[in-house]
């Protein structure tokens, strides 16, 4: 299944470029997506231990091992500074 | 209690300047005797350093969703908390009126600023 991810703010920065598809096995969830990102980025690896996920824009923990679908968005959200 | 609509409630989500007197005009109405509006500004320092430019970024659809979701959140909350306006109850054997769990904040003075600044604290990390 594919997946795409958005890469905001520090993590856009680290990563270099703000949109990535990630193929992943099916019954593949938040957690291993998380593996994939910071083996692609390793230099995101400090970086997303502040950040949490948004799956299809509603906020998760990687921790959570949310389960995933073809054609889900997840998005990287570092700490926020709105306001 | 009143309702709120939220298809009565625009959220925006912009690059270009602000025209205020565009949003003022939206929620005018003959009924209404004011109107509050609130601008956030940049501010050229922070703890003693000069700052020369803001950049911002967002994740804008689910910046407008989260938006909208605590306007309507943030609305209800303070129509609990302060808007004088109560319910009663009526069962087949009784009645009741009802107490807002929110409202409780009246009750220990400088606590309420605490406690309402929990909404719209939110929606400022937006």
């Amino acid at each position: 299944m594919q997946i795409k991810v958005l890469y905001f703010a520090k993590s856009r920065e680290v990563a270099g470029i703000a949109e990535q598809a990630f193929n992943l096995p099916d019954g593949a969830d938040t957690a291993d997506l998380l593996q994939h990102i910071i083996s692609s980025h390793p230099a995101l690896e400090s970086v997303m231990k502040t950040c949490v996920f948004a799956l299809n824009q509603e906020y998760l923990r990687p921790e959570d091992k949310e389960a995933l679908k073809d054609g889900d968005e997840v998005a990287v959200i570092p700490p926020l500074s709105g306001g | 209690m009143a309702g709120i609509d939220p298809n009565n409630i625009i959220v925006e989500v912009t690059g270009e300047p602000l025209d205020i007197n565009r949003y003022v005009a939206l929620v005018a109405d003959p009924g209404a005797g004011a109107i509050s509006t609130f601008s956030g500004v940049t501010r050229n320092n922070f703890q003693g350093k000069a700052v020369i430019k803001l950049e911002y970024e967002a994740y804008t659809p689910m910046a407008l969703k989260k938006l909208q979701a605590r306007a309507v959140h943030w609305a209800i909350d303070e129509l609990k908390a302060v808007v004088p306006i109560w319910k009663k109850e009526f069962f087949e054997d009784g009645s009741t009126w009802k107490e807002n769990e929110e409202s409780r904040r009246l009750l220990v003075g400088q606590q309420a600023g605490g406690a309402a600044a929990g909404p719209a604290a939110a929606a400022a990390a937006m």
